[in-house]
């Protein structure tokens, strides 16, 4: 674990964008917040405020991630608006906050209150998806394939089917390290009712939603 | 000729299948056709964008306005229409050189249609009755070159169609060409213009077996029936190379002379000269 006081040993290759930090990082908020292209790769866990206001690139976390991942800047109106974070372990709350474009894909668990607010977007969840998910959300796609807890009631459940969207999606996914099951037959939830409700939870349709 | 390269899925490779023979339906040539269009081959999961099997299809046009008119309505009609389908672009895309395709279709999910844009590009989803058809959003396109042929003179039309056959085979196995004719073979092989003024091309009376004797034919002594071969292809050495394995597949016995046309050079500005793909191939031509 490092702080803020402490060396950071990161590996950087200019010509390709790509800068790798191998050192945990789960005290450090705000990493990788404002990135706009290239790719940031943390060998290790980050703090909360991930990827908060990215607009392209791409982070990697090899590790856990904290709270607010891919949110709001202070100040801002919607969350990220382009680009892709992977997190390969667990994520805290409010992943994707205010989310107006681009991919939050997350390896474990994802806390609650995943894409509050959300505008559009796309946050797939390999894990279990904590309660509240979609809260507010206007469009966009959240998707947990190790099914959800605590699903709002003003969300509306249309049908099971096999989307072929997300296998572009995992396929993806998969050039970028992350192990990721094939496509299977999926329980589509829309909403948020309180909201636009053009948004949608897919939930892998093996797997419960309480 | 522009020309783009269509990736159908679906399913199963009987659905891509039937929907890609669809979509290139009514496509034989563009003196009467919105496209010359055909199925250049077969895709196996892990070649797809969507990890199910699928059909490629190539598709030309004069313009690019044209192609974009026809691909639109050919998917659109054919390939939307097919259950489990999805239909995505198969070539680079140079914004400058690029038309819309999902991004036209999608007004067909009233509003209700959802975007998704990853790594660049764009994709819609549009609301159908099985599900959701998934389609991209631009398509890129490339100059091309249509009309490549070569003709067989045959002892008997059996002699003659067999070679054409055992050509096609061949050449289906080359990658980035199509025959847009029924099964690849051309019966009524045409010259530009016509007697009829109202007529942009009409039957190529000089090759007609029938009409030796009535007119100049250009029929070697002993031929009796000829078959046409066209290729479209993305690029010329894509047609060469499948001429080059056409013209050998088509050496059997009963053929009396393989011979190509450019209609006096109002067919295009590409000459492919078969004895010289056959020396390039390492084999002289008789």
């Amino acid at each position: 674990m490092i702080t803020h006081s402490q060396h950071i040993p990161i590996q950087c290759d200019a010509l390709e964008g790509h800068i790798r930090v191998n050192a945990d990082c789960g005290d450090i908020r705000c990493v990788g917040s404002g990135m706009s292209a290239g790719t940031l790769e943390i060998i290790g866990s980050v703090g909360d405020d991930a990827g908060v206001g990215m607009s392209g690139g791409t982070l990697i976390v090899h590790g856990n991630a904290g709270r607010r991942l891919g949110g709001l800047a202070p100040g801002a109106r919607c969350g990220m608006t382009g680009g892709t974070i992977i997190v390969h372990g667990n994520c805290g709350d409010f992943a994707g906050h205010g989310m107006r474009r681009g991919l939050i894909a997350v390896g474990g668990n994802c806390g609650e209150f995943a894409g509050t607010a959300m505008i559009a977007g796309t946050i797939i969840v390999l894990g279990s998806l904590g309660a509240r998910a979609g809260a507010g959300m206007k469009r966009g796609t959240i998707y947990a394939q190790g099914g959800m807890s605590g699903l709002l009631p003003t969300f509306s459940e249309s049908c099971e089917y096999l989307p072929t969207f997300l296998e572009i999606y995992f396929k993806h996914l998969r050039g970028l390290g992350l192990a990721v099951r094939p496509v299977s037959r999926v329980r589509r939830y829309c909403g948020d009712g309180v909201a636009l409700g053009l948004g949608e939870i897919l939930t892998s349709a093996y797997e419960g939603v309480s | 000729m522009t020309a783009c390269r269509v990736i159908v899925t679906a399913r199963t490779a009987e659905w891509a299948m039937t929907a890609g023979t669809l979509a290139a339906g009514y496509a034989c040539s563009v003196i009467a056709c919105d496209a010359e269009a055909g199925i250049e081959r077969t895709l196996t999961p892990d070649e797809t964008p969507d990890g199910r099997p699928g059909v490629s299809l190539l598709l030309f046009a004069f313009s690019r306005d044209g192609l974009a008119k026809a691909v639109v309505n050919r998917v659109g009609q054919c390939i939307l229409t097919c259950p489990t389908t999805a239909c995505f672009n198969g070539l680079t895309i140079d914004p400058a050189r690029s038309f819309r395709v999902g991004g036209q279709l999608r007004y067909f999910g009233d509003g209700f249609q959802i975007s998704k844009q990853l790594e660049g590009r764009r994709y819609w989803r549009i609301p159908t009755m099985d599900g959701e058809f998934l389609c991209e959003d631009v398509f890129g396109t490339t100059k091309g070159i249509a009309g490549g042929n070569f003709l067989i003179y045959g002892e008997t039309q059996e002699s003659a169609l067999g070679a054409a056959e055992a050509a096609v085979v061949e050449m289906r196995r080359v990658p980035g060409v199509i025959f847009p004719f029924p099964g690849g073979v051309v019966r009524s092989g045409s010259k530009v213009g016509s007697k009829y003024k109202t007529l942009k091309a009409s039957t190529n009376h000089a090759f007609c077996p029938t009409l030796r004797g009535a007119v100049a034919s250009e029929l070697p002594a002993g031929v009796n029936a000829v078959y046409e071969i066209v290729i479209d292809g993305l690029d010329r050495a894509a047609v060469e190379a499948a001429m080059r394995v056409g013209l050998r597949a088509a050496c059997r016995p009963g053929v009396l002379g393989i011979s190509a046309g450019n209609y006096g050079g109002k067919l295009g500005p590409h000459h492919f000269r078969l004895r010289e793909l056959l020396v390039l191939d390492g084999h002289e031509s008789r």
